[in-house]
């Protein structure tokens, strides 16, 4: 039987699940939505992109690996028994979370990684999906004043277990896809652009306004560059630690700032999309709205295949 | 699932100095790798680095060599260690050296300094695996003055391998060229049909890389060690890429055309 949840429930199911389990719900404060699992927040529910995304969950932005007393013991010493739930996660970050977890739980298998996403449930919100890489234990589309609840994963039924907040649905599931900007559609022709562009002027041109902040890379739900450091610690029961901490496409071994862009470029659309199918990029746009030089990745990019387009043409002359 | 990050400790049981830059490191037990490979040593509260083992594969020992960096908290503090003392290392990480490149051509190891710690394993292991290789040879730039070990490391390999060596700032006990480590490949001929494999810093591998290149090399014959750009060593932090490469997992030994 398919099940919707009215609107007007939306709260009083989050309140629900928040009595039996641990669950992260999006709030608005000072403009911004960010992640709480406060309560005594619920009311302030509002589902929408948050300035950070998912993968702060998952590949915290600073995580202790190791405490070391002599013995090089990993932290968490155990896994997290209770489970947990996300609530309202945007379908963007779905998607993002989804080509996440293919690159740490099977192709890199993170030790730290599987350790957080274990137990871990989602409960996505709104009004469309994607085709492909989408992987939510439930999902709430938004359909008129009601929500659609498409239970995505039968192991995760017990998430529809409340009778009296959920209706029986009488509209057929109708998928509402994403529909892709056509800059980012043909992801084998932007990665040829890319590669062939490395002498542009473009580049040169964007270490004019960039900053190399890494702004771009923390912001992004599919950079996932990390440092590994050691740290002291006057604490009594540990004094060194070993921490992975978030970092930028720009920190690698390049030493010019326009090789820097380039190669933020480079990972997101030709390294990624080599190695996993996708682009780097779910078109979020966290990039360009919190860039505080105001650059504007879909400008570059439609740059780099004008230039490409002149290329080509030349050569068939 | 194993912990990818977590590392074992390992005995020093003898120091050597090579230079006043290098000393080599004596760990127990040894163990099984294949040349090219590298590992990740560590010292809680000083960080991580990478380092390519200076013995070829052993059960019983597993030697580094460490250079004197002061800019490096880590490297200080292991050229530091004594006999006795403990480190931390995980690995091996990485793709071994295919030695089947060499067969029937010359092999010419350009290094400086440090980046010798990167290849040693490699030379030996060329005649100690009997490969099919032509003829050795190593041009190599050392810049701190060299100890008895050292010496006696050269000239045990001599008869392997043609050594020419050089060096800017020579002291008076030094008997090798006078010069750069460029003024040595244009005094000396590299020879024909040579695959290179250079190690060193970062500014050093575009200079003599041109010049190789503008020696008529081909850039499917030289090869570049990278294992000082690493970091996590298990391919996802995505701090060593070139391109589609990463040293830790397609390396770390990568051809220039590849990059």
């Amino acid at each position: 039987m398919n099940k919707c949840l009215p609107y007007s429930n939306l709260k009083l199911y989050l309140k629900k699940l928040s009595s039996n389990f641990l669950v992260y719900f999006p709030v608005k404060t000072q403009n911004e939505i960010f992640f709480t699992a406060d309560k005594n927040l619920i009311d302030k529910l509002y589902p929408g992109l948050p300035q950070t995304p998912p993968k702060s969950f998952f590949l915290p932005s600073h995580e202790n690996i190791f405490y070391d007393n002599h013995a090089n013991i990993p932290n968490p010493k155990k896994t997290a028994n209770k489970p947990t739930i996300i609530f309202a996660l945007h379908p963007l970050d779905i998607h993002a979370l989804t080509i996440l977890d293919k690159l740490f739980l099977k192709k890199y298998k993170d030790f730290y990684y599987s350790h957080h996403r274990k137990h871990v449930y989602i409960i996505g919100l709104g009004s469309y999906t994607f085709d492909t890489d989408f992987n939510c234990d439930l999902f709430l589309q938004e359909n008129g004043d009601t929500y659609e609840a498409i239970l995505a994963n039968k192991k995760a039924d017990f998430l529809l277990d409340y009778d009296n907040i959920f209706t029986k649905s009488v509209f057929d599931e109708k998928k509402q896809y994403k529909k892709i900007d056509p800059i980012l559609a043909d992801p084998e022709k932007l990665a040829l652009a890319i590669k062939k562009s490395y002498r542009s002027s473009i580049w040169d041109d964007l270490a004019q306004p960039d900053l190399g902040c890494g702004i771009c890379s923390y912001t992004c739900p599919l950079s996932y560059s990390f440092d590994i450091k050691d740290n002291f610690s006057f604490n009594k029961s540990h004094h060194t630690s070993r921490s992975r901490i978030w970092s930028s496409c720009y920190n690698n071994h390049s030493d010019k700032l326009r090789d820097k862009i380039y190669h933020w470029y480079y990972q997101k659309f030709v390294q990624f999309y080599t190695e996993t199918g996708h682009i780097g990029c779910i078109d979020c746009g966290r990039c360009v709205k919190y860039c505080p030089a105001k650059i504007n990745f879909k400008y570059v990019l439609k740059t780099i295949l004008n230039e490409y387009d002149k290329s080509i043409s030349k050569q068939k002359k | 699932m194993i912990n990818q990050y977590q590392s074992k400790k390992s005995k020093i049981t003898s120091i050597q100095s090579m230079t006043t830059d290098m000393r080599l490191i004596t760990l127990v037990p040894g163990d099984n790798f294949s040349p090219g490979q590298f590992y990740i040593l560590n010292i809680p509260g000083f960080g991580e680095t990478s380092l390519s083992p200076a013995s070829t594969p052993s059960k019983t020992k597993l030697q580094f060599l460490i250079p004197k960096q002061s800019d490096n908290n880590l490297l200080q503090k292991m050229f530091s260690l004594k006999k006795g003392d403990d480190i931390y290392l995980r690995g091996p990480y990485g793709k071994g050296f295919n030695f089947e490149l060499l067969k029937n051509k010359n092999v010419a190891f350009i290094a400086q300094e440090h980046g010798l710690s990167s290849i040693k394993c490699l030379i030996d292991s060329c005649y100690k695996q009997h490969v099919q290789y032509r003829q050795l040879q190593l041009f190599y730039e050392l810049d701190s003055q060299m100890d008895i070990n050292f010496q006696k490391y050269l000239d045990t390999r001599k008869k392997h391998i043609e050594i020419l060596i050089t060096s800017t700032h020579p002291d008076k006990s030094f008997t090798g060229n006078t010069g750069s480590l460029s003024d040595l490949i244009n005094k000396n001929t590299i020879l024909k049909n040579s695959i290179i494999i250079l190690s060193g810093p970062s500014n050093m591998y575009k200079k003599i890389s041109q010049k190789l290149l503008l020696l008529g090399i081909s850039k499917d014959d030289i090869y570049l060690q990278l294992d000082h750009e690493i970091h996590c060593g298990v391919g996802s932090c995505n701090y060593c890429t070139y391109q589609t490469k990463r040293p830790c997992q397609d390396g770390p030994i990568l051809k220039l055309s590849e990059i």
